[in-house]
């Protein structure tokens, strides 16, 4: 198994540099645990550019370590997530917001769901306004959520003529 | 055109590929006679129709039989053996390596699809449904079995013969689970085309025959246990093997697989109305309508590639073939139902609000909002791609999560107030007693969770809403024991849970489901996450462990591949993380973590990078709370559903005043 095996040192060289690399960059920009979780906040909604829908928080590319760097300096530097999200979608563009801003065409995206919530419950509110017959209250004990319900048993009361009773 | 039989090259490849066009000979013959047994009402042609289909489950189960001994043999003859296997796999590879690609996902799925609708014609009753229930069976065998026969067929023969085969995917061969999840998947997905099957029935007839809520109640209810557990055993394989130690990333694959969960979920709740007070029955049809539709456009989406995903396999001719199955499905089967479902009318008037109708039917609407949620949002981006000619818009968990964690528990919220109401209308007073003790003792989790730390809004409201539901739940029960006792009735909990299975079945999904909505809560909400690089020897701190030491790192060889295995001792404890590498993929590096599940907290170890000299690893160190719960509260959701499906007539025949009993019974 010597090929496979060289070729499993040779990408975990190529890890380890890229990993080295990143931790030198990380070095360079210390953050107080606040804008540490600010930074991560952001970078969790910030898409890997090349990767299948991973955000660059969960990518270990170079262009994700990059990308992950270039948002703590900005943090670093004080800019809010809004500013951060514009520069990164200004650069690779709104293919890398994993969070939607709610604007332009993304309304659609963002109405969709409170459309269906309220076109449904408004559907739902006169369906179960409609003309109600004197349905009286259900009494206690009569048919209670307790009662078993048994479609067969129900036949054969019918097939008998016979009315609710218990045995 | 393609080349579909070579004798002279591949004997199995040629049986294989004959037993699937037989199989489509009868069943292009099976749908035309059911056709004609519904038009004409004519029993003879109803009955060679539902013969037709053992033909087809059998030369199906042939051609399936084929391929599996072509993989297990390495018969290199047979192209998909040659694409998608090879010599030095484990057995276990080489068995799931039938559904590990296009092709023989394919088959799979039109194999099920026969089974299943050899069962469906041992059972089916003589009624008027019959014939166009088979019929409905019999238009979707023609799209599976076809398409497996033709654009898809695994059995075309190679050009040249391979000394060995190109190998499975190697992301399937990193992890055991690979072999029941995709499984369980397609018997849910299948399983839906039974109930679909008796909707259109129902439509084309314009009736319901007397046992249809029980059919499709049932068929939909195996589904779904079988969907609930494939959409969490694929959540545990990604927990398992992506090593980002989370479960599910709103991926458009999963969503697929999500959605017609939540449309049969609706259906399984509002088809009991139907079944008690007869209402809701077009409503019930378009639910399954729409929810067999979601399995195809979630196939559709899974295997065209039009959607950015982790699963999407690579397109190849059968992307616009499954386009074209779903355009007719929406055409067909939503005309249809748009068409015919405003005939079968509802017997008596609309429920009331306060009512277990009324609270269904609102469980319902938060069920449908949240498929068209997830729907959209999967969609969204491939629909800017359409206008804009360019990918410009992704969407992510953020969007997701926006929507779902609400909207989930608004379902809690009326998965408890469901069972306390009676059927019809309830008294409003009675109810607010009932309901009052549950809101206190949820308010009071609540406020304990508090005090012990937890300060994210959607985690107490779940503390909240699972206490609630437990507690009513447990309400209930006690009742129903202490009446049974009033009653002079022997036995205890057991004999009550014997005599009413589904109630209680139903009692104990809903417990899981507090208990799952608590561990996606709790790991969504606190999940710890340190990277570290160790050196062999050394022990730095790391999250909440005082101790992370690196003891060794070594590599594993083995014929399909090789490991390299990092031993790392977390306080004391050994966990043996692996970065694997197979022999199709060279170079490409598939993480299994190592794992220490428990009761509260998962610890959660992964590699992320290694040294060439062994003398120390990059590990990413995650811990996350009550994970195993998710997959323990799956558990009992599925107990619960399949205690459901215990026959409620064997269990209450004695109920029956003696004098009533049946005779043949």
């Amino acid at each position: 198994m010597g090929a496979v095996g060289s070729g499993t040192w040779g990408v975990g060289r190529a890890l380890a540099l890229a990993f080295a690399l990143s931790a030198s960059a990380l070095a360079a920009a210390p953050l107080t645990p606040q804008q540490e979780a600010q930074a991560r906040q952001i970078a969790v909604n910030i898409r890997c550019p090349i990767c299948t829908g991973v955000p660059i928080t969960e990518s270990t590319n170079d262009i994700s370590r990059e990308m992950l760097r270039g948002v703590r300096e900005q943090v670093a530097a004080g800019r809010s997530a809004r500013d951060v999200y514009a520069y990164f979608s200004a650069r690779y563009g709104n293919f890398v917001l994993l969070d939607p801003p709610k604007e332009g065409s993304n309304l659609l995206l963002w109405g969709a769901p409170l459309a269906a919530l309220g076109g449904g419950g408004a559907v739902l509110w006169l369906f179960l306004r409609r003309k109600q017959g004197a349905v009286a209250p259900t009494v206690a004990g009569e048919q209670t959520a307790d009662e078993p319900f048994d479609p067969f048993l129900a036949q054969v009361r019918r097939d008998t003529g016979q009315s609710e009773g218990k045995s | 055109m393609l080349n579909l039989i070579s004798f002279s090259s591949s004997p199995m490849g040629a049986l294989g590929q004959l037993a699937l066009l037989a199989a489509l000979a009868f069943t292009l013959a099976g749908a035309w006679l059911a056709v004609l047994g519904g038009v004409r009402a004519d029993a003879r042609a109803t009955e060679a129709a539902r013969r037709s289909t053992w033909a087809v489950f059998a030369l199906v189960s042939l051609a399936a039989l084929v391929l599996m001994t072509a993989l297990l043999r390495d018969d290199f003859s047979v192209r998909y053996v040659a694409e998608h296997s090879m010599r030095s796999s484990p057995t276990w590879v080489k068995i799931t390596s039938l559904w590990g690609a296009l092709e023989g996902s394919v088959l799979l799925w039109a194999w099920l699809l026969a089974g299943f609708t050899f069962i469906l014609s041992l059972t089916l009753r003589r009624d008027s449904l019959r014939p166009w229930a088979l019929a409905a069976m019999f238009a979707s065998l023609l799209f599976f079995v076809g398409v497996c026969a033709t654009v898809a067929s695994p059995f075309t023969p190679v050009a040249t013969l391979l000394a060995d085969g190109r190998g499975p995917n190697p992301a399937l061969q990193n992890h055991w689970m690979m072999a029941v999840h995709p499984v369980l998947l397609y018997l849910g997905f299948v399983g839906l085309s039974v109930p679909f099957a008796y909707a259109v029935a129902a439509l084309v007839t314009g009736r319901l025959s007397d046992h249809w809520v029980t059919v499709t109640r049932r068929w939909t209810l195996v589904a779904w246990v079988f969907l609930t557990a494939a959409i969490v055993a694929g959540g545990w394989w990604s927990y398992e093997t992506l090593g980002w130690g989370g479960y599910w990333a709103w991926d458009p694959v999963e969503n697929a697989s999500f959605i017609p969960w939540l449309l049969t979920t609706a259906f399984l709740h509002s088809v009991q109305i139907q079944e008690r007070r007869g209402l809701m029955r077009s409503w019930n049809v378009w639910l399954i309508v729409l929810a067999y539709a979601s399995t195809v456009l979630g196939t559709f989406l899974n295997r065209s590639g039009i959607v950015q995903s982790v699963h999407a396999f690579a397109g190849g001719p059968v992307g616009p073939v499954f386009l074209g199955f779903l355009a007719f499905l929406l055409v067909a089967g939503i005309g249809l139902a748009a068409w015919r479902a405003p005939q079968l009318r509802d017997d008596g008037d609309p429920p009331s609000a306060l009512s277990r109708e009324g609270a269904f039917l609102a469980g319902n609407w938060l069920f449908v909002v949240f498929a068209v949620m997830v729907l959209v949002g999967t969609l969204f981006p491939t629909f800017i791609e359409a206008v804009q000619g360019r990918r410009d818009a992704s969407v992510g968990p953020a969007f997701y999560n926006a929507f779902a964690i609400p909207l989930g528990l608004g379902l809690m919220l009326m998965m408890g107030v469901g069972p306390l109401l009676p059927w019809r209308r309830a008294d409003g007073q009675t109810f607010w007693r009932a309901l009052r003790p549950l809101l206190i003792v949820g308010v009071g989790a609540a406020a304990l969770a508090f005090v012990l730390g937890v300060r994210s809004a959607g985690v107490l409201a779940t503390v909240a809403l699972a206490a609630y539901n437990v507690l009513g739940l447990a309400l209930l029960t006690g009742r129903a024991l202490k009446q049974r006792r009033e009653g002079r009735q022997s036995g205890g909990f057991l004999a009550l849970v014997r005599e009413q299975p589904r109630r209680y079945g139903a009692y104990t999904a809903h417990i899981g489901l507090a208990v799952l909505a608590l561990g996606l809560a709790f790991s969504g909400a606190y999940r710890g996450d340190a990277q570290a690089s160790l050196n062999v020897g050394a022990a730095p701190k790391a999250l909440l462990h005082e101790q992370v030491q690196l003891i060794s790192l070594r590599q594993e060889d083995k014929p399909y591949g090789s490991s390299a295995i990092a031993r790392v001792l977390i306080d004391g404890r050994a966990f043996e993380a692996r970065l694997n590498t197979f022999r199709q993929a060279p170079g490409t590096f598939f993480p299994a973590p190592a794992v220490r599940y428990g009761a509260l907290t998962d610890t959660y170890l992964v590699l992320t990078s290694i040294d060439p000299g062994g003398k120390w690893v990059s590990v990413r160190l995650i811990e996350s709370p009550l994970v195993s719960w998710i997959w323990w509260g799956t558990l009992i959701v599925c107990l619960g559903a399949g205690l459901t499906l215990v026959s409620p007539r064997q269990m209450q025949a004695r109920r029956v005043p003696s004098g009533l009993a049946p005779a043949t019974d």
